[in-house]
């Protein structure tokens, strides 16, 4: 990827996957309204980004994968965070807190008149 | 849950036969597929559910979702990396439990395992040390640049008469070639001498090279540090500086950096160290093993004893380099000293003419033709296996195991045990190679320098894992072919018996063929050991000690050395034990040489026959020392020094004046020096002694020999010495001594019994022969197993036929014969096979045999006898078995 903001956003997004399936195993769409309901509809997830980020995250062992029936008898793949992933969440989690942080200070203090 | 209404669409949900499918495995893309439509498939009725008409939903989800392909393919890459890397662990994990399961199979069977790699191990070790050793002396002997173009470079007659003479090119012609000829890059002389070295008046032997300044180029290295000769060094007189080899510069200065102007005394001279070589520059040859130091080749140095090597040039053929150079000389007016003929340039790869080039040669083909056999052995063992485990195979396969995964399984096993074998080949050929460079002949130092060839070591590695795979098939083929028909049938026997049997009794054959091949070689070898060790040297070598003291030319003149050798003698008279002692300048089986012609006198001999003439000069007392029986005449007194008496030996009278008393005649020498013609003074002959050996053990005795007075007017490089003791006195301590006590610088000399010293002269031989002894007796033994192991199988599997016929009335007797003869018949047809090859082969080997036949009945007739017997012996063990076969178990199954 060349583009760092790219990055910085799909980082964005693993981050807010794992915080969602810390809660319990989900399925891709059940992530994807999880997200939108919490931000109430302000951050739509791309879902064209969704499920390759899902694939990666699986690939790199921080989330596993099995196929399952829903609540309403369908089958679905569904998704839950491994040890790997919890491990990693919590670092993401740290440093977006204090990335988040320092932006926001940042965008909130005002110049001192010298 | 609905069913979609519209067929063609894309998110429709899974069909449920597919979910089976996933049982044997998944399918990336229709996982995926799956995937996104129940997303889309959610999303779409969550819009429903808001309200929306169904195509408005579906469209507004697909508009949701966004590029669908870019997402699909994005997961499909995904998906596919991690498969590969699934599958390639898998393979990983099938192949590391088939190389576990094989490594527990051979653990299992441990003798078959130990045979079977003992077997292999030893034929790839025996191998790889013995064609290492013929790369290293003849093939590849110098490791020099371009060493396919180096070539020793000596003078002989282009018709040769009677002994090959040949002579070094002297330092004009060097000089000649360096400056005109076209055919060489490089000529390089160089000559090898003992020396005593001494720093701090430490002394000890060492071996020196005497080079010129462009050797270091020549041999392709760079000094460690200082610089090479000047050629204003190589004038005597001038030359008192010494380049240290890397060994003796650790050695005996610690490595010190600053060595470069210090001094090392050489024979009691002072030398200045000027340079350090590198280890690994060597002479082409040389009789020490190692040079620890070097020191310039001064231009007068005799020519004999110095070598000339030449670099051609790329391109240029051997024999026109040879005749380029021989017109140069021919041009210049150089001749060649000491000669009457007219001699031709000759270059020679190093270890063309090498005196062990035959033995190695011989030892080469023995050691492949015992590869051979071992891989034969190996693939018995092989297919014996694979008859044994059928029935696990049989098992194996019941149970689900595919063909292919036995056949995989069996080869694995194959290939390890290849694999195994070949490591513990290099094991053997390692310690192989440090055998032979211990019981290397002393006339063969250079062996010491023998190093693992690897090409050798890859060809034995390769011929093995080809045994191993070839037969490993075989077996496994066929294993698996049984185990796919028969199943657990037990005790049915198929065609493919026969076959595997069929091919088991080819390997015998060829196995005894080979191995009475090789025993005859042995025998043959073993027997004119045998008798050279036998015959008798002409004297008594009962209490008879040889030795040599070398007196260093700068301390040692011809004024000197007389005095030396008087107090010598007296000294040594007064050791009680000794009984007689002598001195002389050489010692049988050794002799010095002279090179010209004999005129005896009276005859019409206008010419004289130039030849070496051996010649020893010897006190009063040596016949009577060496017990040394004098035909006719009477030995030297004490007046002889001085007068012009010669004692000759049988032969030389006999060949000079046949049927004639020589006592009293006269002859003279005569040699061309410098193209004048000269002749020495008459010579009487007083006495005429017994022919002894003195070109070593194996040459023709009766050969001239003459002995002159010892005289220590003519200064000899080193003095012989015999003693003749009492019964059970070893005299070494106490000649050292008196050595000692007469010159403390000289280094203490080696003493040897005649015996001793007669049997070194045949080391060579007897070193061909133990190896091929050893070679041989492997041979025997492999062939023996091979053999007991085919009839020994045969009678198990024939074990119901065996019980039949007994209870049909066959006596054991019937029984035994039966045995016992099938494995004589494939040891008798491999015998005359190998007989008969080895009738005509032999030939090969008659210049190492003298005083046996190449076709040696006896030889033979023994090596017959024993392959026979031990072919019997092989026999008998499954003989006893089959005799003791109860007929009632044998025929109600296994």
């Amino acid at each position: 990827m060349t583009d760092p903001s790219l990055d910085f956003l799909r980082g964005t997004l693993d981050l807010m996957i794992l915080k969602t399936l810390s809660w319990s195993p989900a399925h891709g769409y059940g992530i994807a309204r999880w997200i939108e309901d919490c931000t109430d509809d302000t951050l739509q997830v791309e879902e064209g980004s969704l499920y390759p980020a899902l694939h990666r995250l699986e690939e790199r062992g921080l989330i596993a994968a099995e196929w399952g029936i829903t609540e309403n008898n369908r089958r679905a793949k569904f998704y839950r965070l491994t040890t790997a992933g919890k491990k990693q969440l919590r670092a993401s989690h740290d440093y977006w807190s204090r990335f988040a942080g320092a932006v926001s200070k940042v965008l909130e203090t005002e110049p001192h008149t010298a | 849950m609905r069913a979609s209404r519209d067929p063609d669409q894309t998110h429709s949900s899974t069909p449920a036969w597919r979910r089976y499918l996933r049982f044997w495995g998944t399918s990336v893309g229709e996982d995926v597929d799956d995937e996104l439509a129940f997303h889309l498939e959610m999303r779409e009725r969550d819009y429903r559910a808001r309200g929306l008409a169904d195509d408005d939903a579906r469209r507004a989800a697909d508009r949701r979702f966004g590029d669908r392909r870019a997402a699909r393919s994005a997961c499909l890459a995904v998906g596919h990396r991690v498969q590969r890397r699934v599958s390639r662990a898998n393979t990983i994990d099938a192949l590391g439990q088939d190389v576990r399961y094989g490594l527990r199979t051979l653990a299992r069977q441990k003798g078959w395992t130990i045979v079977a790699l003992l077997t292999l191990s030893l034929g790839i070790g025996a191998t790889t040390a013995v064609f290492s050793v013929l790369d290293s002396l003849i093939l590849r002997p110098v490791r020099y640049p371009g060493a396919d173009r180096i070539a020793r470079i000596w003078r002989s007659d282009p018709v040769p008469q009677g002994p090959t003479l040949s002579v070094e090119p002297n330092a004009a012609m060097i000089d000649a070639w360096r400056r005109y000829a076209r055919s060489i890059e490089a000529a390089e002389p160089f000559q090898t001498r003992d020396v005593a070295i001494s720093t701090d008046g430490d002394a000890s032997e060492a071996h020196a090279g005497l080079i010129e300044g462009g050797f270091p180029r020549f041999a392709g290295v760079k000094l460690l540090s200082g610089r090479t000769f000047l050629p204003s060094e190589l004038v005597r007189g001038n030359d008192r500086v010494a380049i240290l080899s890397e060994g003796l510069w650790r050695q005996r200065f610690s490595g010190d950096p600053a060595v470069l102007g210090k001094r090392i005394n050489v024979d009691d001279a002072s030398y200045t160290i000027i340079g350090v070589a590198p280890g690994d520059m060597r002479l082409p040859s040389s009789r020490a093993s190692r040079t620890d130091l070097w020191l310039p080749l001064t231009r007068d140095t005799i020519d004999f004893g110095r070598s000339t090597i030449v670099r051609v040039r790329p391109g240029v053929r051997f024999d026109a380099a040879a005749r380029e150079l021989d017109s140069i000389i021919a041009r210049a007016g150089i001749r060649d000293r000491a000669t009457t003929r007219h001699f031709a340039s000759e270059l020679v790869r190093p270890g063309q003419y090498l005196g062990f080039r035959t033995s190695l040669f011989l030892l080469s083909g023995a050691v492949a033709l015992l590869l051979l056999v071992a891989c034969a052995n190996v693939a018995h063992l092989l297919l014996a296996r694979g008859a044994a485990r059928e029935r696990e195979l049989a098992v194996r396969s019941a149970l689900g195991a595919g063909r292919s995964r036995l056949i995989r399984q069996l080869l694995t096993e194959s290939l390890i045990l290849a694999g195994l074998g070949c490591a513990l080949g290099f094991a053997f050929a390692v310690g192989g190679i440090r055998l032979l460079v211990f019981l290397r002949p002393p006339n063969l130092a250079e062996l010491a320098a023998t190093q693992i060839d690897g090409a050798t070591l890859g060809a034995a590695i390769v011929i093995a894992l080809i045994t191993g795979v070839a037969f490993g098939i075989t077996a496994a083929t066929h294993g698996a072919r049984r185990a796919g028909i028969d199943a657990l049938r037990i005790g049915a026997r198929s065609a493919n018996d026969r076959r595997a049997q069929r091919v088991r009794s080819m390997l015998v054959v060829t196995e005894m063929a080979v191995s009475s091949m090789l025993l005859v070689g042995a025998v043959l070898l073993t027997r004119s050991v045998v008798r050279l060790q036998r015959s008798d040297p002409g004297f008594a070598t009962r209490n008879l000690y040889f030795t040599e003291i070398e007196l260093p030319r700068s301390r040692y003149s011809a004024g000197t050395e007389g005095p030396f050798v008087d107090a010598l003698t007296r000294n040594v008279k007064l050791i009680p034990g000794i009984v007689s002692v002598s001195v002389s300048s050489s010692l049988p089986p050794n002799s010095g040489f002279l090179m010209g012609g004999i005129e005896p006198e009276g005859s019409a001999a206008t010419e004289l026959a130039p030849n070496f003439i051996a010649m020893n000069g010897v006190q009063p007392n040596y016949f009577t020392t060496l017990r040394l029986p004098l035909r006719y005449g009477a030995a030297f007194d004490s007046t002889s020094g001085r007068s012009s008496h010669i004692i000759i030996n049988e032969g030389l009278a006999k060949k000079l004046w046949p049927g004639q008393n020589a006592i009293g005649k006269r002859m003279r020498f005569g040699h061309r020096r410098e193209g004048r013609e000269q002749s020495g003074s008459w010579s009487t002959v007083v006495g005429v002694a017994s022919d002894i050996p003195f070109l070593g053990l194996t040459n023709d005795r009766s050969e001239p020999l003459v002995y002159v007075p010892f005289s220590t007017t003519d200064q000899h490089p080193e003095i012989s010495i015999s003693l003749r003791t009492i019964d059970g006195f070893e005299p070494t301590t106490a000649f050292r001594q008196v050595v000692k006590q007469l010159d403390a610088k000289l280094p203490p000399p080696a003493v040897a019994s005649a015996g001793a010293a007669l049997a070194e002269s045949i080391a060579t031989e007897r070193f061909t022969m133990t190896l091929l002894a050893i070679f041989a007796g492997l041979a025997v033994v492999l062939s023996a197993l091979g053999l007991y192991g085919v009839i020994s199988d045969g009678v198990a599997q024939r074990t119901r036929e065996i019980g039949i016929r007994i209870a049909l009335g066959a006596t054991p007797r019937n029984i035994a014969g039966a045995v016992v003869l099938r494995g004589l018949v494939l040891s008798i047809v491999g015998l005359a096979l190998g007989l008969a090859a080895a009738g005509w082969g032999t030939r090969i080997i008659r210049t190492l045999l003298h005083g046996v036949s190449t076709t040696d009945p006896l030889s033979f007739a023994a090596a017959a006898t024993l392959l026979f017997g031990v072919s019997l012996l092989a026999c008998t063990i499954p003989m006893r078995r089959a005799m003791r076969v109860d007929p009632v178990i044998a025929m109600r199954g296994e």
